[in-house]
């Protein structure tokens, strides 16, 4: 699959200076529509946030985003789990949405995340991450299309009534139920992710699935073995559906050093497009847009309950070195361009692949 | 049905009248339809009835499910009362009422929270089975398209049910799940109400392998007069049933079979509520085999164990001597 790979020859060897590379970066960045696949705007919902509004928007002007898709009702009692804190969080979000509106937009569609670009404001995709919130009844899922949520992860990290998450000690496929939840998404056109869900899962899913689906916010796990990664068949299957995988900023699954590095995702970014091809890959940094200001014991005490294990409980501090937060991500073009990607597989990386895989999911508009 | 001399009538009933007679599973032992199946529980010689509050249901609705039992077992406290240990059972049968368990048919009412067991143990519940044919958050049901193994939680809730003192039931339970829960189980564990597949092939049925690793561990297996899990190509009867017991008790012996009739009256909405498979899950209405249609033809069962030659000992025990042992043992008292 040569002709997946990134080019042999770097289109950055003309640009002689470092100086020519960041202004060339600057251009890159700018004329992209970067999306995180999984981010997080902090506007009063995270209880140890110390970031302010005003500082969340200039956070998200740094970073260039276009889009990016929040995870509702992951913060408050029983976090994911609960179709109470969802069904609250994604009322608070239609409020900033109407309050914010000069900087803010829903995305339903993909044309909305093109006209965010064009007009300056950020597009925001909504997400839950556990569609365990379903119980057993399908017409939640029309519930939460109702609410504008686009994109639905199957399982978080232990089973639910659709399949296992990564952390389970067994490794099930999807349930009966689970096949008729990823038919009734594809009716609907939400985005299937299956970043959390299990090995067996995730394959069966992809396989079930008619429309192309994505892992929005992992890694590769050959390079960084522990179970919220992705195996290399994993990877083939989501890309054999049309889907994309977007690439993470947390420290712990990138790598085992005690300090992760901008290089450790670009790393990961370079195995994936060797594996899958550079059209199957994109950005989900399951970080917020401003650095997470939390204590050590404020992140604990928010993870503990979210079934992660000791292996892949995120150690502290929780920021890569020049990627802490998707206000970084201009760093992440400027690396790109060192890794020898050309503008196209940049901007593809950036934010395309993830525009197309909305087109072909939630529509065109 | 063979023919039956006075000896054995007069033996079977006095064998029947003076057994603990235990039925483990009861989806119509419930506060709506109590007053309609007393009667019938009396004429069966019912000592103790395993009544179903919850199978696929969450926790907020399972709390209403229970709640709504205690008024009915104050309103008619000369003809029930709730069992929480085998002394109950015992008390109940002195003073001539029928025992109520409360019984879980799946771990939902548990939410995706093993402190739930606990909870719901206060409320006294004394037996759970783990899932209801389908998945649920604790492992994959006997009619689910995969054969998950019992999950993390799943794990973590035996343990709790182990600790507190809560029967671990695994009918309804896929094969993988049910042989991870007999191994994790601490204490012995049940079918409450599962037929022998060799008998009768359905996916609600256990394979001799099942029976004997519950066994092994002390468990019992209740016989389910459920038609299609007793015979699949002819109605069935009493006979078929005595079949499975018979099975049963050749591959496992008789300190490990009793009695979880099942007796139940579903609707076609209850048929899709439940998502049964029809596969397993012939469409309602259910005829109940002939010779055992309901409570009150239960005295058949001993009838037909005397005329098969099992001797008074072991049929006290399928009566219910062997479930009375095992919820001695694992709730103590």
């Amino acid at each position: 699959m040569t002709q997946h790979r990134r080019p042999a020859t770097p289109q950055a060897a003309h640009l002689k200076t470092d100086q020519e590379i960041r202004a060339h970066a600057r251009t890159v960045h700018a004329s992209a529509i970067v999306i995180d696949a999984n981010g997080e705007l902090a506007l009063g919902q995270v209880p140890f946030d110390r970031v302010t509004p005003d500082q969340s928007f200039a956070d998200a002007q740094r970073s260039g985003l276009t889009a990016l898709s929040y995870t509702a009702g992951c913060w408050g009692p029983g976090a994911l789990l609960s179709y109470e804190n969802v069904l609250a969080d994604l009322a608070r979000w239609h409020g900033h949405l109407a309050r914010y509106r000069q900087r803010l937009r829903l995305a339903t569609c993909a044309e909305d995340i093109r006209a965010a670009k064009a007009d300056g404001r950020l597009a925001i995709v909504l997400n839950v991450q556990d569609a365990s919130i379903l119980g057993r009844d399908l017409s939640v899922l029309d519930l939460l299309h109702g609410f504008g949520v686009r994109q639905v992860q199957l399982t978080y990290n232990t089973r639910n009534l659709i399949g296992d998450g990564c952390t389970e000690r067994t490794n099930a496929g999807l349930s009966d139920f689970g096949a008729a939840v990823v038919r009734r998404l594809n009716e609907l056109g939400i985005l299937i992710d299956l970043s959390h869900c299990g090995r067996q899962t995730t394959l069966d899913a992809a396989a079930v699935s008619t429309r192309p689906v994505a892992c929005t916010h992992t890694a590769a796990r050959a390079r960084r073995d522990i179970p919220r990664n992705k195996r290399d068949d994993e990877l083939r299957a989501v890309a054999a559906t049309g889907g994309v995988v977007g690439v993470v900023a947390v420290p712990s699954f990138l790598t085992n050093k005690s300090q992760a590095t901008l290089d450790d995702v670009l790393d990961h970014i370079d195995h994936i497009v060797d594996g899958i091809g550079v059209e199957h890959v994109g950005i989900g940094t399951d970080r917020g847009v401003s650095f997470e200001t939390a204590t050590r014991e404020e992140y604990y005490a928010w993870l503990a309950p979210l079934g992660f294990k000791p292996e892949v409980n995120p150690p502290w501090p929780p920021g890569v070195e020049g990627l802490a937060c998707a206000a970084d991500l201009p760093n992440l073009t400027e690396g790109l361009i060192r890794r020898g990607y050309d503008d196209d597989a940049i901007r593809s990386i950036l934010g395309g692949n993830f525009l197309r895989l909305y087109e072909h999911t939630i529509g065109e508009r | 049905m063979p023919q039956r001399s006075a000896e054995d009538t007069g033996r079977a009933e006095r064998v029947h009248g003076g057994a603990y007679v235990i039925d483990a599973a009861c989806p119509l032992v419930n506060p709506k339809d109590i007053d309609q199946q007393l009667p019938e529980l009396r004429r069966g010689g019912v000592t103790c009835a395993v009544g179903t509050v919850a199978s696929i249901e969450g926790s907020r609705e399972t709390l209403h499910a229970i709640a709504a039992w205690f008024p009915t077992l104050r309103e008619r406290c000369g003809d029930l009362c709730l069992a929480t240990t085998a002394a109950d059972i015992e008390a109940a049968k002195r003073a001539g009422k029928v025992a109520v368990v409360l019984q879980f048919q799946g771990g939902t009412p548990l939410d995706y929270n093993a402190n739930l067991v606990e909870a719901f143990y206060r409320l006294g519940v004394r037996v759970i089975q783990l899932t209801y044919n389908e998945r649920n958050p604790l492992g994959d049901g006997c009619t689910e398209r995969t054969d998950a193994g019992l999950s993390d939680l799943g794990v973590r809730v035996i343990a709790e049910m182990n600790r507190l003192g809560v029967a671990v039931d695994l009918s309804h339970v896929g094969y993988r799940t049910s042989m991870e829960a007999i191994e994790a189980s601490a204490a012995p564990v049940i079918f409450s109400h599962s037929n022998a597949r060799a008998v009768c092939d359905s996916a609600r049925n256990l394979t001799d392998d099942q029976m004997r690793a519950a066994a092994a561990r002390g468990g019992v297996i209740g016989v389910n007069a459920f038609p299609a899990f007793v015979a699949r190509h002819q109605a069935p009867t009493v006979e078929h049933l005595l079949d499975h017991i018979e099975y049963m008790v050749r591959v496992v012996g008789d300190d490990h079979v009793g009695l979880g009739f099942d007796f139940s009256r579903e609707t076609e909405e209850d048929y899709k509520y439940f998502k049964y498979k029809e596969d397993v899950y012939p469409k309602p209405p259910w005829v109940y085999p002939a010779g055992i249609d309901g409570f009150a033809k239960i005295p058949n069962v001993t009838r037909g164990l005397v005329a098969r030659g099992y001797s008074d000992d072991a049929i006290r025990k399928i009566l219910g001597g062997n479930f009375l042992r095992i919820f001695r043992q694992v709730w103590g008292g």
